[in-house]
């Protein structure tokens, strides 16, 4: 019996309660020598955080809890606030350094300044760890978000749309874009997904998936050869997409419980709560190892009724230090991380092996596109990171770092840590950070 | 004059004239354009008949020059391609569905059972025990599972049967008939289709050593009956696909795909294309399956192929800057995502196969057919949403506290009257320089009273007039005022910038870094248009401020959601402004009057057409078709279906060329 994708979803949920995680459980059972699966979840709000609310003066591990960073204190153990790092390269040319600063929030370059195709970017750090943490999974990683984009107009100030909504880059010219319904993302992490499927049946699927996209292949190929350059360039973005699609469709298929799926059309707020579950399904499941989490897009105009704030975001954090203003900013400001340490709480809660979390394994790493949102400085940004990183990462601290530290040196020590042996990062990264990862 | 050009002609002359490019006669290149999300639902609603709109979960297109539809920015991503394959699933499953009656499918219980031992023709269960028959479930719906049985009864209660269906909650039922009148017993679950596993237990056993009483159930058959309430499958969509019923014959297979790929590729499949999808069909058969489907996989593949997903013209030399004509199926295609944003239809493609359409007077003649079907909707939608920007209203709600009254009714009402004001203009040909003095409006009862205009009943919009009102045209809509402020407060600035960003075609430059922005706590100093007034103290904001905002100003009698009024925060509305250097005005009739005036709104029209066609307006040779272009429009009195007749019989509309 062939199960449609659909077909089986809507039976999903409740009625099916099976083994999960098989994978790492029985390299579990082996006992000797668990294998530590690393993980990375890049995590952006937008529009800056209110810095005299958030930074603690404290340094080190007795940190006093500021209103902002006082969700978080239940994880204290298993995080770390980083003060005095800066994003330089995040900077606009003339205008513009929401989109610019999101740009380059995961990259680290100085994007080029186009509203049109040319756009320039580099590789996000969470592109850089993918093929090397999620080899072999089903998706090499999960780009989720709250917001799709404004419906029309500029995206900011000159700057691509591209920039704008997008922190996944899998190299200067392919921005990765996001999902923002959660409902579409259960069912993309669950397509195809049938515990009763027979051994000959999920190769036969698998046979007939790849054999419609060999022919997407063969036909582009045929048709590139019929093409100008330009368009030949547009076309290999569909070549690269579809044998990247076949080559995952040969991964073996996973038994993992589905959960719940989510509803459609949620507000804002129950949007970024059902998505925190999703990223905590699929790193349990193991579907992935690699996320980017954007909790708006750059410079959100979202409004915030579930705090009682009505403006929009990006008006307010144009506070021009009214106190009032402040006040409402820290409202966001303290439910977004309220929304983070939720996701830190579930991913603590479960175990990758005995008295080892999901958390423990994982390197979260969560920042804005900007410092304070009236000065759009892209210095002494608002910088937490999470989790043991297997092993690697050094928490339970507030650090202090000297001017001009560049946030790309961070980058480099995450990325040595995760097994990515950089010494440069970006446009300023030029040696790992110190104190990050452990001994 | 521009209008009365020969299609395809100039270009033809000029190509051998202007050795080898297109001098000023060149259409300019146009990039490989992907389907974005908007014309994808249109095309598969178009080319199978389906509800489903699979492109409202894919990414946000990108965005170039203000809309959505600009080939050079539609990229493409592993995650779309990934949500293409599925969609195909789906798409051919839904456009394949067929109605399923009420069948009932019957089950002996033998085996597999954990307890228990043949009896009679059925099963005897001696102690607790369950027998599981898997059912294969046709379509989604309600089922009736019903048991014979009886019991061989002993103790204080009757034997008791569980039915449990795919982990749903089991239902107990007392089975008192005995051996010599076994009975039905029934209950109802509703299952997804696919495969349902139905378990039957007894689940009371009794029996007492002393007396050697011994109660048991004994079973015969499970049957399976429904789906009870299976909705009705149109099944023309199925046939207007699978064209032909011997679905194992070759000739038939060819046929199938050959129509399907031609119509969804929109030109005729070649024969080593349908033979590569015949390939599929075989591979499903190698592989035990019939040939539906082996089809569903080829028409699957039809529509993941980069035929479907971008709208494909070629060039016969690809590195020549000689301009070409289009294929007649390629200019329809051209034509029908211009004015429908969907594939072409039956009629658009019999021109094509004609070759007819390259004709002028039938180009023309399919243009005007096209902007009177309900199809040309999409330029209300997809062009005037964006260029209007009524597409933006709901993506930030006002402030509720201050604006209790607004609500989703009034925000659908907002949103319907400057479509339907729109589609008015393509509709009735009411010149375009009425649209921003005009003195009617489309209102219903609810945007009436919002607008303090005399009463009229129903949701229904009806045409009213604005006549001793301080309402005239687009701007005093409101969904433009919405969407031109903030959520507790209107902005001049945001008014003033549209103004100059989609009407004049003059986007101000960006603010230095560090100025952005108006704090509401500051209300308590003055009105807003005092506290602007500071942009004007400043030389470097003012350079554009002092153009920009009193635009704003001019519309400063009403508020954030559109209502009239003469004061903003206690402070009276002072509404005058100067109009470019020297135009003096003070309100919105007076200033619309003088925009309406201005050609460079007409230009910028155009401009914005030019740019929805899929052009980037910055190129060298767009300046002189928009230039041509706007000197008809304005001769031939504004009015916008002549307008769009004359961009799609251009010859930058009707020819292409390659790119050395």
């Amino acid at each position: 019996m062939r199960f449609s994708r659909r077909l089986f979803l809507s039976g999903a949920g409740a009625a099916i309660a099976l083994p999960f995680f098989e994978s790492l459980r029985s390299r579990k059972a082996r006992g000797a020598d668990p294998v530590v699966a690393k993980r990375f979840l890049g995590y952006y709000i937008p529009c800056g955080i209110v810095m005299s609310d958030w930074t603690p003066s404290a340094e080190g591990a007795a940190w006093a809890a500021t209103p902002i960073l006082t969700p978080l204190v239940p994880h204290r153990q298993k995080l770390s606030v980083l003060t005095g790092l800066d994003n330089r390269p995040g900077r606009s040319d003339g205008g513009g350094d929401h989109a610019a600063g999101t740009g380059s929030f995961l990259t680290c370059k100085h994007v080029r300044k186009t509203a049109g195709a040319d756009i320039l970017n580099g590789i996000s750090l969470d592109q850089v760890v993918a093929p090397v943490l999620s080899a072999g999974l089903p998706f090499p990683s999960l780009e989720l978000g709250t917001d799709g984009g404004a419906a029309v107009g500029d995206c900011d100030t000159g700057y691509s749309c591209a920039y704008a909504r997008s922190i996944a880059w899998a190299g200067p010219t392919t921005p990765l874009p996001k999902q923002t319904n959660p409902r579409a993302v259960f069912d993309r992490l669950f397509a195809g997904y049938d515990p009763d499927a027979t051994a000959a049946e999920i190769v036969k699927r698998q046979l007939y998936r790849t054999s419609v996209l060999d022919h997407a292949v063969d036909e582009a190929t045929s048709l590139r050869g019929k093409l100008g350059k330009t368009d030949q360039a547009k076309l290999d973005e569909y070549l690269t997409s579809v044998r990247e699609l076949e080559a995952r469709v040969a991964t073996p298929t996973r038994v993992c419980r589905p959960g719940a799926r989510p509803e459609d059309n949620l507000s804002f707020a129950a949007r970024a709560r059902a998505m925190a579950d999703l990223m905590v399904i699929a790193f349990e499941c193991d579907l992935t190892r690699v996320i980017t989490f954007m909790l708006g897009n750059a410079g959100s105009g979202n409004t915030h009724p579930q705090v009682g704030v009505t403006e929009a975001h990006h008006e307010l954090s144009h506070h021009m230090m009214a106190t009032s203003n402040l006040a409402k900013l820290t409202l966001i400001d303290t439910w977004e991380v309220g929304e983070l340490a939720y996701l830190l709480g579930r991913l603590d809660a479960i175990e990758d092996a005995p008295g080892v979390t999901v958390l423990d394994n994982s390197m979260v790493f969560f920042s804005s596109e900007i410092e304070d949102g009236d000065a759009h400085r892209h210095t002494n940004l608002p910088v937490v990171i999470a989790g043991g990183g297997g092993g690697t990462l050094s928490v339970g601290v507030h650090r202090r770092y000297p001017n001009a530290t560049p946030l790309a040196n961070l980058f480099i020590a995450m990325l040595n840590g995760l097994g990515v042996p950089a010494t440069t990062f970006g446009d300023d990264g030029t040696a790992r950070l110190p104190d990050i990862l452990t001994p | 004059m521009a209008a009365i050009r020969v299609l395809g002609a100039s270009v033809i002359a000029c190509a051998a004239a202007c050795g080898g490019t297109g001098g000023d006669q060149d259409p300019g290149r146009v990039t490989l354009h992907r389907l974005n999300n908007a014309e994808y639902n249109n095309t598969v609603r178009d080319l199978l008949g389906t509800e489903l709109r699979p492109a409202l979960d894919f990414p946000a297109d990108d965005r170039g020059y203000g809309f959505d539809n600009v080939a050079d920015v539609l990229r493409l991503s592993p995650l779309l391609v990934e949500l293409y394959e599925g969609a195909a699933e789906d798409l051919i499953a839904d456009a394949l569905k067929t109605n399923v009656g009420i069948s009932t499918q019957t089950f002996e219980v033998m085996s597999p059972t954990t307890v228990g031992g043949p009896s009679g023709t059925g099963w005897l269960f001696f102690s607790n025990g369950t027998a599981t028959v898997n059912v294969p479930i046709a379509a989604a719906g309600r089922y009736q599972v019903s048991v014979r049985a009886y019991g061989q009864q002993a103790g204080p209660d009757p034997a008791q049967l569980a039915i449990e269906v795919s982990g749903q909650p089991a239902v107990v039922i007392d089975v008192t008939a005995v051996q010599a009148a076994p009975a039905i017993y029934e209950a109802t679950f509703t299952l997804p289709a696919g495969s349902a596993q139905v378990l039957v237990s007894f689940v009371n056993d009794y029996y007492d050593q002393a007396t050697s009483a011994d109660r048991n159930l004994w079973v015969d058959h499970v049957a399976v009956e429904g789906p009870l309430d299976a909705t009705p499958v149109d099944e023309e969509r199925r046939r207007r696909i699978l064209l032909c019923a011997a679905l194992d014959q070759r000739s038939c297979q060819t046929d199938i795909l050959a129509g399907f790929a031609g119509r969804a590729w929109r030109r005729p499949a070649v024969d080593d294309e349908v033979a590569q999808l015949l390939a599929l069909v075989d591979l499903a058969a190698a592989q035990g399956d019939g040939p539906e489907a082996g089809l569903r996989l080829a028409l699957q593949a039809i529509l993941v192929s980069p035929h479907f997903i971008y709208r494909v013209e070629l060039d016969p030399a690809p590195d020549s800057k000689l301009p070409h004509p289009l294929t007649g199926w390629e200019l329809a295609t051209r034509l029908s995502y211009f004015l429908w944003s969907t594939m072409p239809d039956d009629e658009l493609f019999a021109a094509a196969a004609a070759g007819t359409i390259s004709d002028r007077a039938e180009l023309e003649r399919q243009a005007r057919r096209m902007l009177a079907d309900p199809k040309a909707v999409a330029l209300t939608d997809n062009f005037a949403g964006q260029w209007l920007f009524t597409r933006a209203l709901g993506d930030q709600d006002p402030d509720y506290t201050l604006f209790p009254d607004y609500d989703d009714e009034l925000e659908a009402g907002m949103r319907a009257e400057t479509r339907r004001y729109f589609q008015a203009f393509l509709d009735e040909d009411i010149p375009m320089d009425q649209f921003l003095v005009a003195d009617f409006a489309y209102v219903n009862a609810r945007l009436a009273a919002h607008y303090d205009l005399p009463a009229v009943s129903g949701t229904e919009l009806v045409r009213v007039s604005l006549a001793g009102t301080s309402r005239r045209g687009f701007l005093t809509q409101g969904s433009f005022l919405r969407v031109t402020s903030r959520p507790k407060r209107t902005s001049p600035v945001l008014r003033g910038k549209w103004v100059l960003d989609n009407l004049l075609c003059l986007p101000p430059r960006p603010p230095p870094p560090g100025v952005e922005g108006l704090p509401d706590s500051m209300t308590a100093t003055g009105s807003i248009r005092d506290r602007l007034e500071a942009h004007q103290q400043n030389p470097i904001c003012a350079s554009c401020h002092s153009v920009m905002d009193p635009l704003g100003f001019g519309l400063d009698h009403f508020d954030a959601i559109g209502r009239h009024r003469t004061e903003d925060g206690g402070y009276p509305i002072d509404a005058t402004g100067t109009y470019g250097d020297d135009a003096a005005f003070d309100g919105a009739i007076e200033m619309t009057q003088l925009l309406a005036k201005d050609p460079a709104v007409y230009r910028c029209l155009v401009e914005k057409l030019y740019t929805y066609v899929g052009r980037s307006p910055f190129r060298i040779e767009a300046t002189e078709h928009i230039d041509a272009l706007t000197a008809d429009f304005i001769a031939n009195g504004y009015i916008l279906s002549d307008l769009l007749v004359d961009i799609v019989t251009d010859d930058f509309f009707v020819a292409r060329r390659g790119e050395p």
